[in-house]
């Protein structure tokens, strides 16, 4: 979601993020584990449609 | 055979007949309706031309009811990135945490985010637009644990506080 809960128990907006070049470099990326959870996901595709 | 969940897009058209007549969420957390009430406005044709936003509703078939949604647009909110972003999710009290074996012994939740989104939609979109990135910001830390457990990845240091961190899993 866009907002999330402070420390205060209040309702925040997101903002806007710049990434540092290392962060673009640790996080822009797909790891194995959400591949893998992807290929699983593929195999359940028929559970959204009628047959 | 019909699937025990199935998911309809409101159209902006519709929306207004849908929250009044076809489905009121029950939002029995704190601020959840005022998350509600604000995120519902970018799925509107109104004046902010950057919304994308559309409501996807979870009908469950077999109690004939509407159990949750999902408000996704798009985003360039992470570092100008393109990303499907999820606005609000909400699910009815009875169907969390909850695993249903007609979904492969899977959570709803994770049935949404992952089956539905990430791969229905998201592979979609990603064969045809090249997005391939899902972002979210959690609504407290706990919800933040379950999605760790999607495999979305928190970015650390992305937002001015810790509870700001935006997460994302790429597709």
């Amino acid at each position: 979601m866009g907002y999330f809960i402070n420390k205060d128990g209040d309702l925040e907006k997101a903002k806007p993020v710049k990434l540092t070049p290392e962060q673009r470099k640790k996080y822009l990326r797909q790891t194995p584990e959400q591949k893998e959870m992807l290929e699983e996901a593929k195999k359940r595709q028929h559970l959204l449609f009628a047959s | 055979m019909i699937p025990r969940f199935v998911i309809k897009t409101i159209s902006a058209n519709n929306l207004t007949d849908f929250f009044s007549n076809k489905y009121k969420p029950n939002f029995d957390l704190p601020k959840l309706k005022d998350i509600f009430d604000t995120t519902v406005e970018l799925c509107y044709d109104n004046e902010d031309e950057l919304a994308t936003n559309v409501i996807h509703a979870c009908f469950d078939t077999e109690q004939q009811r509407y159990c949750g949604f999902i408000n996704i647009g798009t985003s360039t909110i992470i570092d100008d990135l393109v990303s499907l972003n999820v606005e609000f999710l909400f699910l009815e009290k009875d169907y969390r945490g909850k695993i249903f074996k007609e979904l492969d012994n899977i959570k709803l939740s994770r049935f949404l985010l992952i089956e539905y989104l990430a791969t229905n939609l998201g592979i979609s979109v990603k064969d045809n637009f090249a997005i391939n990135m899902i972002s979210i910001t959690p609504i407290n830390e706990k919800v933040r644990k379950s999605y760790e457990n999607l495999n979305f990845v928190t970015i650390d240091g992305s937002g001015s506080k810790k509870e700001e961190d935006w997460m994302i899993c790429y597709i």
